[in-house]
């Protein structure tokens, strides 16, 4: 009796030694894991993200018992505080999400014991068929810590409608629209044409104007603080050069994202990230209630006069927020399936981004697009990836509170500087004004 | 045949006996608690934790969501009054019809301006993630399709969810959200279109209903240029003539309702509906759903059907997925059919759980039976050993002194001790007895060995004189013999000093002839010829004083006899 009573607690004690051996993965199709998700893929719009979200529970996430949940969907631009609120806990702060996007100035402010290290979740072969300057941008020393799912760079986007009629009306063509001069030249008449509407709404008139200088043989010089150092006179050149038609209202500072100007008839055309095409409408409506529709138009950068032309490259990576093995699992599994090469076209085609696989980047060129809009907008990139240099603008410190700053005045004081120039104020003055005030901001 | 002796009760041990009682009793006790377990509902079931868990999240839902409508329903009421009490102020300022204000940018837009703050005001204080104002105007009736192009106004909340707490024009002049600090939404219109506005008639038309009932909970919608879908809790703007000016209330986004009423529970994958349709056929693509704090949601989506389970609970399912859950009908507008409300958890997670409450029931059980069994074995044991012990006492020689923890014991050894003391006096009696028997025995022995030794004695007497007898009658046989065969002194003398002469090949002959060897066996065992035979037969029975061969056996013969007979 002694030896069965013996044998019987043995096996119950080795019974869970037992039931562990042989499993490969913690996840359980029966009890599946739940990632929490941001995402900066459709906000306010028809999201991309949550559909291809949809599917992945649907299928691979249904078969592996991994349950995404998107419970926030919201800009670039407002991810990173929220990410900060999150991270830093509180009584009223989020809870912070299993799988966020995130730039990697933002994974640097949260810090990298935070986040997953995709290098553990990806092997060398699996990462050799990504573009080499995306996966650098994700870096953190040796850690990938931002995977990169998409990447965005600035385009024109025009109201094809409207410069139908405005270029019957002025003899003004998309390839005057090449080059900054034929576009300031266009913007003047635009604004003349439609009395005294800007040409162009700005997303990132900065960038615009770093590139100017660089292509010009400059150099965008910092300060140890983030911010440029306002001393440089090519930087003083390349600003005057933008803020001549800034001043006289041929163009503007977007009032936060240039298709919603473009739609209400506010501008002609909007530049901004490549990522807005989701949220331009079919539709452009004019305050008197008349619409036509849009019939956008995306053309590459205006080029600066030199050699070298240079593109933004902008976008938002994929970051995990590493907590256990079982999550980490789940979110490599998922960011696995969102990067495979058709289904990342698919993805980046619907949202304007920059395909983030070789192979993907290869496939685009004979892509089925939805309509003329992404067509073009995908041969204005194209034709920038070919012709211009990409660049990633280091940002750090209180970068993005002094340009926020930089906007901010500019929008309050254009539309005034704009009657003074029409009452004959000299332009180089009012140009000087903003350069002042610009260098205003410390 | 074994087996059925082995369970032939009366070849039972003691301790057979006792653990089976124990046994016994200990199966009934378990019996009885189960039963009584049973019968007071205590009994740990998976379908009744399953219902209970359920049927207080139901409460919690149903609660939720009654209160949180309910409420909508009031402000959208109340913000239908301050709407019409504003506009009616505004055309009676302006001296405007309400029909004057078609066609009118500039009325609607001071309309607008009028409107715009107060809405702002009730959609930061109500639990939503939109409000709006639809006139029944246009800014321009001559667009094509102005029938179904009306103003107004939308606000929606951009960061209901975090701490980014903007507000987005949605619909509504673009120039006046930017100059309140309200920028146009990304998919932003100037106009609502009526033909896409759920419940739009329907709305309208519950103008004619008591003020206090006038409102309802439009179906679910997808909010144009977006992949957000929602209700509204809407109610007509009816003026003080009857008029009815438009409609108004507040929006409540499916990713709204989800965050608003994501519930606190112990259910990891907890899912609540609201939506239309009957208890046996939930539309919930056409609902609302939520899921858990904390995370876990899965909207269901598709028609499911509901049928029976245990324990109260139903069985809804689309054909793809199954859930488990309890459902209930709720009222939310006097102008809308009840809706439906569920409660319910996938079937595998149910599933699950059953299987292992039937686990636990099980090893439960199965514990308690072996620690009863285990129980029966150590107590029987312990009982009866002393029992035992004293019955193996009792078996030994040494009882008398034998102590035992049980006075019964003690008392029967006392009992027998008085046993084997009367047993002993018996025996000792017996003994002397014996003794006495045993000395007569010895005495009869001795007088029957004396007359052995008599008997013997005069056996031997007898023996001998059979011998004298014997030895007189071969004495006299002999010299009856001697007289037959006389022999002559003299010669049988010569023969014994002829031996004397005999040479050693003689001798050697003469004893096998002597021996009874043949002739031709001495040749062979002498290894000579026949003639050297004859010549030592010739000088043998010269020597030897003899006439013949059997002359010479014969002397031989005595001779022998003489030696074999020892000297008298």
């Amino acid at each position: 009796m002694k030896r069965f009573i013996s044998i019987l607690l043995t096996i119950l004690l080795l019974l869970p030694i037992f039931s562990g051996c042989g499993d490969k993965t913690a996840l359980d199709p029966d009890d599946p894991i739940t990632l929490t998700m941001w995402h900066v893929y459709g906000e306010q719009a028809d999201s991309p993200m949550n559909r291809l979200v949809d599917e992945f529970n649907a299928t691979v996430g249904r078969e592996k018992g991994i349950l995404v949940t998107v419970t926030n969907v919201t800009s670039t631009s407002k991810i990173s505080p929220l990410l900060e609120e999150a991270i830093a806990g509180g009584p009223d702060a989020p809870e912070m999400p299993d799988l966020f996007s995130a730039h990697t100035i933002t994974a640097v402010t949260l810090g990298e014991e935070h986040l997953l290290d995709w290098n553990d979740h990806f092997t060398a072969d699996e990462l050799a068929g990504f573009v080499p300057e995306f996966l650098a941008d994700g870096m953190m020393g040796e850690k990938l810590a931002v995977f990169p799912l998409s990447k965005s760079t600035y385009a024109l986007f025009i109201n094809g409608s409207q410069f139908a009629r405005f270029s019957a009306d002025t003899g003004v063509t998309y390839e005057d629209l090449s080059t900054w001069e034929g576009f300031f030249d266009a913007a003047a008449k635009y604004h003349e044409w439609s009395d005294g509407k800007p040409f162009c709404a700005f997303d990132y008139l900065i960038r615009h104007v770093e590139f100017d200088v660089m292509t010009r043989g400059g150099e965008v010089e910092y300060t140890q603080d983030g911010w440029y150092n306002l001393n440089s006179p090519s930087l003083e050149a390349s600003w005057l050069k933008f803020a001549r038609p800034l001043v006289q209202g041929h163009i503007a500072v977007s009032d936060q994202y240039a298709n919603t100007q473009v739609m209400t008839g506010e501008t002609l055309c909007g530049i901004g990230s490549t990522a807005a095409i989701t949220y331009y409408n079919d539709t452009v409506t004019y305050p008197d209630n008349t619409s036509e529709p849009t019939n956008l138009k995306v053309l590459p950068l205006p080029r600066t006069e030199g050699d070298t032309q240079y593109m933004p490259m902008t976008g938002v990576g994929l970051c995990a927020y590493s907590t256990t093995a079982e999550k980490a699992e789940a979110a490599s599994i998922f960011a696995h399936w969102l990067t495979e090469g058709e289904r990342n076209l698919d993805f980046v085609v619907e949202t304007g981004y920059m395909p983030v696989n070789s192979d993907a980047f290869e496939a685009i060129k004979t892509y089925k697009f939805p309509n003329g809009g992404y067509e073009s907008l995908y041969h204005a990139i194209r034709t920038m990836r070919e012709e211009y240099i990409p660049v990633v603008r280091p940002s750090v410190g209180r970068y993005y509170d002094k340009l926020n700053a930089l906007y901010d005045g500019l929008r309050q004081t254009l539309p005034a500087m704009g009657a003074r120039a029409e009452q004959g104020e000299s332009l180089d003055a009012l140009a000087a004004e903003t350069w002042e005030f610009f260098r205003s901001i410390r | 045949m074994r087996t059925f002796t082995a369970f032939r009760y009366s070849e039972w041990s003691m301790k057979k006996k006792l653990f089976g009682y124990m046994l016994l009793l200990a199966v009934l006790l378990l019996l009885a608690l189960m039963t009584g377990l049973f019968l007071f509902g205590r009994f740990d079931s998976a379908e009744k934790n399953a219902y209970e868990s359920l049927d207080v999240q139901m409460e919690c839902f149903e609660k939720d969501v009654f209160t949180h409508f309910q409420r909508l329903a009031a402000a959208g009421l109340e913000l239908s009054e301050n709407t019409t009490g504003l506009l009616e102020a505004h055309l009676a300022d302006h001296d405007l019809s309400f029909s004057d204000l078609n066609d009118s940018a500039e009325e609607i837009a001071a309309l607008q301006e009028t409107l715009l703050e107060p809405l702002r005001q009730k959609l930061l204080q109500e639990n939503c993630s939109g409000a709006f104002i639809l006139l029944d105007v246009t800014v321009n009736s001559s667009v094509p399709d102005a029938a179904h192009s009306r103003t107004g106004l939308y606000l929606q909340q951009n960061g209901y969810k975090t701490s980014d707490k903007s507000i987005l024009l949605y619909r509504g002049l673009s120039d006046l959200g930017k100059h309140h600090g309200m920028m146009p939404h990304r998919k932003w219109r100037l106009e609502f279109r009526t033909d896409i506005f759920p419940d739009y008639s329907k709305l309208l038309s519950c103008a004619v209903s008591a003020p206090e009932e006038a409102y309802l909970l439009t179906e679910r919608f997808t909010l144009p240029g977006t992949s957000e879908d929602a209700v509204l809790m809407a109610a007509p703007i009816v003026g003080t003539d009857g008029t009815v000016y438009g409609i108004c209330g507040f929006e409540v986004s499916a990713s709204y309702f989800r965050a608003y009423h994501a519930q606190p529970t112990k259910l990891a994958h907890l899912t609540c509906l609201l939506t239309a349709g009957s208890p046996h056929s939930l539309n919930a693509s056409a609902g609302l759903s939520c899921g858990v704090s904390g995370g876990y949601y899965l909207e269901p989506k598709g028609i499911f059907s509901a049928e029976e389970a245990d324990s109260g609970l139903l069985t809804l399912s689309n054909g793809d997925t199954s859930y488990i859950g309890i459902t209930r009908t709720l009222s939310l507008s006097p102008n809308n059919e009840p809706h439906i409300i569920a409660s319910m958890i996938p079937k595998a997670d149910y599933d699950r759980a059953v299987t292992k409450i039937a686990i636990q029931n099980t090893v439960l059980w199965a514990l308690i039976l072996f620690f009863a069994i285990s129980c029966c074995m150590y107590f029987s044991r312990r009982y009866l050993t002393p029992i035992l012990k004293g019955l193996e006492q009792i078996k030994s020689d040494r009882r008398s002194e034998a102590q035992s923890s049980i006075p019964e014991i003690n008392d029967l050894f006392v009992f027998l001790a008085e046993q084997d003391r009367q047993h002993e006096d018996s025996l000792y009696a017996l003994t002397m007895q014996n003794q006495s028997v045993q000395s007569e025995n010895a005495r009869l022995q001795l007088e029957y060995e004396r007359a052995q030794m008599t008997y013997e004695k005069a056996q031997a007497e007898y023996a001998k004189a059979q011998r004298d007898l014997s030895d007189a009658k071969k004495e006299l046989d002999r010299l009856a013999y001697s007289r037959k065969t006389e022999i002559d002194p003299d010669d049988y003398q010569y023969f014994l000093s002829g031996m004397q002469e005999l040479t050693p090949t003689e001798r050697d002959i003469f004893t096998w002839y002597l021996e009874g060897k043949t002739a031709n066996e001495i040749l062979a065992l002498a290894g000579i010829k026949q003639g050297t035979l004859k010549f030592h037969n010739h000088n043998i029975l010269q020597k030897l004083g003899v006439s013949s061969r059997k002359h010479m056996l014969r002397y031989a013969a005595l001779m022998k006899q003489q030696k074999d007979t020892p000297s008298s």
